[in-house]
């Protein structure tokens, strides 16, 4: 006779249980149910309870920064007026496709999620903003389903901004769903006192909430079994770049990086020149600390000179021109300027401007030290949003990771590779198939 | 003339939406503005003594935008940066001659 463990979890400890959705169909309501979706458990706790358990998890934002989102909600109970629920699935990362294959996926995860964070923070509407009007439509019809079986829902809204990289940033989204530009605005006032409609917000990564239901329901304990003391369940990551299999894949927080590469990704058959591991805004990464055993969590990350963010990864291989891919990147980030901040509009074009000039070979005298002090002393924390200080971090840690290739196109006027941009969403005009 | 608060800490902030290089701050007082390599407003540090309290609100009045706003850091606050110097200005005698 065979005995089954006393309370088997469906999931593996912290799993948004994608993998077991057949693949090409949106999951729809009677099979979310059916996996223990819209739960009593949950559904019947007391709010600050719900807070209370979230909090316990250590669940953090997966949308780039990694605050705590316990501590948000809790400074949303505070509020007079009736607060509203964001959902931002506005993934403007280039090199992120976690979101999008999240709601491709299991939309009700994500909208449970929600209806949760509103039950939690007495929210009486919610909010869902994308870039993409295929999401849009995925989570209008899940909830469409939701209406239909005659659940009690608050007010919903479902907006398509467009697709530019200062539109996923909260402010820019309030902004957006308020009728005005996609641009973020300078806080003080944060959206959490004043955002959607005046009104206090809470806007909260797609990702982030479809951890809710399952922390909910299993407990904080059960979250907390994957991933580190710190950083605890596990992650969404997008791999792209030099790898055999790019895609999107979940792993335990704290999972060697050099692990995803070769047991995820199948191997670097170009090697590997250097790795952006948390999309374009956290920095450059050099291939020493993925030897050193550098893992996916924000304190490793951060030691090693860069950050988690939104667990974008982008391998470069050895061989194309790694100050080619610097630069790019920064002219990126000159595009994308919302040009409201005279430092970013003017600072990131003239960090482009250098570091094309390097990778040219064509750089001027004081390039070089024009990229140390803008990147290192003149432009940092001088922006209204975090545009500004993720193109000084790409300049800054690219500075440090190429330093040598910097230096033979410095005598050279290049380092014998093509100047070939790999980065996904920046690839050259001419190598665009 | 009042006794300054020794215990007073003001935080200046630039609004940088707001910024658009006029310049003036730099001018009035260079112990705290200077200005990047495009005119616009770069604050030399955040955390000014009560001191100056004078001085700085005097050039956050000057400034044609409004950008420049400033907040006073109540007593404790774990915020207050204690890595970079607190600017100390002594010399507050350019606008006692103001009203």
């Amino acid at each position: 006779m065979i005995t089954l463990p006393a309370q088997a979890s469906p999931v593996a400890a912290g799993s948004l249980g994608l993998e077991d959705v057949s693949a090409g169909a949106v999951e729809d309501f009677p099979d979310y149910v059916r996996r223990g979706g819209y739960s009593d458990a949950a559904w019947n706790s007391p709010p600050d309870e719900l807070i209370s358990v979230i909090a316990e998890s250590g669940l953090r934002g997966r949308g780039g920064s990694g605050f705590p989102t316990g501590t948000k909600w809790k400074s949303m109970t505070s509020v007079a007026t009736p607060p509203v629920v964001v959902v931002n699935a506005a993934e403007s990362e280039p090199a992120s496709h976690k979101d999008f294959v999240l709601l491709r996926l299991r939309p009700h995860l994500v909208i449970e999620g929600a209806l949760l964070a509103g039950r939690a923070i007495g929210a009486d509407s919610c909010v869902f903003y994308t870039h993409d009007l295929d999401a849009k439509q995925i989570v209008d019809a899940a909830w469409a389903e939701l209406m239909a079986a005659g659940a009690e829902l608050p007010h919903w809204r479902a907006v398509v901004a467009p697709r530019t990289y200062v539109a996923g940033e909260a402010s820019a989204a309030v902004n957006f769903i308020n009728g005005r530009r996609a641009i973020p605005t300078g806080k003080p006032p944060s959206v959490r006192e004043r955002g959607v409609d005046g009104r206090p917000t809470l806007v909260q990564n797609a990702e982030t909430l479809a951890h809710v239901p399952g922390i909910l329901r299993e407990g904080s304990d059960w979250f907390r079994a994957a991933g580190t003391v710190d950083y605890p369940g596990r992650l969404l990551l997008s791999l792209n770049g030099g790898v055999r299999w790019t895609g999107v894949f979940e792993v335990q927080a704290g999972t060697p990086l050099l692990d995803v590469i070769r047991d995820l990704g199948g191997g670097a058959p170009g090697g590997i020149q250097a790795v952006l591991p948390g999309g374009y805004f956290a920095g450059w990464l050099a291939p020493d600390a993925l030897r050193e055993g550098v893992t996916l969590d924000p304190e490793s990350l951060r030691a090693a000179g860069s950050d988690l963010g939104s667990a974008a990864i982008t391998v470069i291989p050895e061989t194309v021109c790694g100050v080619w891919q610097a630069a790019r990147l920064l002219r990126f980030f000159a595009n994308e300027s919302a040009r409201q901040c005279g430092p970013c509009t003017f600072g990131t074009a003239a960090m482009a401007d250098a570091m094309e000039r390097i990778a040219r070979g064509v750089a001027r005298e004081d390039d070089l030290d024009r990229l140390h002090h803008y990147s290192e002393r003149m432009l940092p924390r001088r922006g209204a949003c975090g545009h500004l200080d993720g193109a000084t971090a790409a300049a800054r840690t690219a500075l440090r990771v190429f330093a040598d290739d910097i230096a033979s196109h410095a005598r050279f006027g290049g380092c014998g590779r093509p100047l070939h941009c790999v980065l996904p969403g920046l690839e050259d005009a001419d190598d665009r198939a | 003339m009042t006794v300054p608060d020794a215990d007073k800490r003001l935080r200046v902030r630039v609004d940088p939406i707001r910024c658009t290089a006029f310049g003036f701050c730099a001018e009035f007082c260079p112990e705290l503005f200077e200005l990047d390599e495009w005119g616009y407003a770069w604050l030399k540090t955040r955390d000014v003594d009560g001191a100056a309290e004078r001085l700085v609100r005097e050039t956050a009045r000057l400034c044609p935008r409004g950008a420049i706003a400033i907040d006073e850091v109540v007593r404790g606050d774990a915020s207050v940066e204690t890595r970079r110097p607190v600017l100390r200005l002594l010399d507050i005698s350019r606008i006692s001659n103001k009203p």
